[in-house]
């Protein structure tokens, strides 16, 4: 299985668009790449479009981003779902997907709310990332 | 839901943040500071306010699955996630 990743055109931001199914619904991710991160999550904004608000689900613990305290609520097992290399759908489980709480303000002071996929995913799925930043080629694959 | 709209779902999404991904200079001339609304691979609105932005989703647009939000900064900014 091969999952390619997408480059912007500066070749400094890495992501990739995923499916997540969580009790029935199906949210469309955009999920920034970051091996620095220990946790994944999906932002408020993402789920509140399918009445999954951080309100009615359990706090799990608070995480520091770039000098801001933002708390990571508990989703729990899902199916994430992502495009491979042939077209095809690449369903994968996890078990421990968090929602983000929102940390809007006014644009231009801070915009700390975003998808993660961070380092947990790749362990539990025994996943590996492939990156050339110079070629602009990434991908997630379970072949190496 | 069936893998076939999953994959619709993708591509849609797809399409959105490849506006972005391509045109990241001239969007940052045209909305810095500002969040966009991205629908169909097109700017479909923007505000320096993204509660105001979400409100006015919600209000004009049926479906905001595939709506893509992002935060354009202006120039010499680089978003650290």
């Amino acid at each position: 299985m091969k999952i390619p990743l997408d480059f912007n055109k500066e070749g400094n931001r890495l992501s990739v668009i995923a499916t997540v199914n969580f009790s029935g619904r199906c949210i469309p991710v955009v999920f920034i790449v970051d091996t620095g991160s220990p946790e994944t999550f999906v932002d408020e904004f993402t789920t509140s479009k399918f009445r999954i608000l951080t309100k009615n689900l359990q706090l799990d613990h608070y995480m520091i981003m770039g000098g801001t305290k933002i708390a990571l609520f508990k989703l729990g097992k899902v199916k994430i779902n992502f495009k491979d290399i042939n077209g095809n759908l690449a369903s994968i489980d996890f078990s421990n997907l968090k929602v983000a709480e929102t940390a809007w303000k006014r644009a231009g002071m801070i915009y700390s709310s975003i998808s993660i996929l961070g380092l947990d995913f790749l362990a539990e799925t025994k996943l590996s990332l492939f990156v050339n930043p110079s070629k602009k080629e990434g991908y997630l694959t379970d072949e190496i | 839901m069936e893998c076939q709209k999953q994959l619709q779902l993708i591509e849609k999404m797809d399409k959105n943040d490849e506006l972005v991904r391509k045109n990241y200079e001239e969007l940052q001339k045209k909305y810095k500071n500002e969040f966009i609304a991205i629908k169909n691979g097109k700017v479909i609105d923007h505000d320096t306010e993204i509660e105001k932005l979400r409100d006015r989703l919600k209000t004009k647009e049926k479906d905001l699955t595939t709506i893509l939000v992002y935060f354009i900064p202006e120039k010499n900014t680089v978003i650290l996630y």
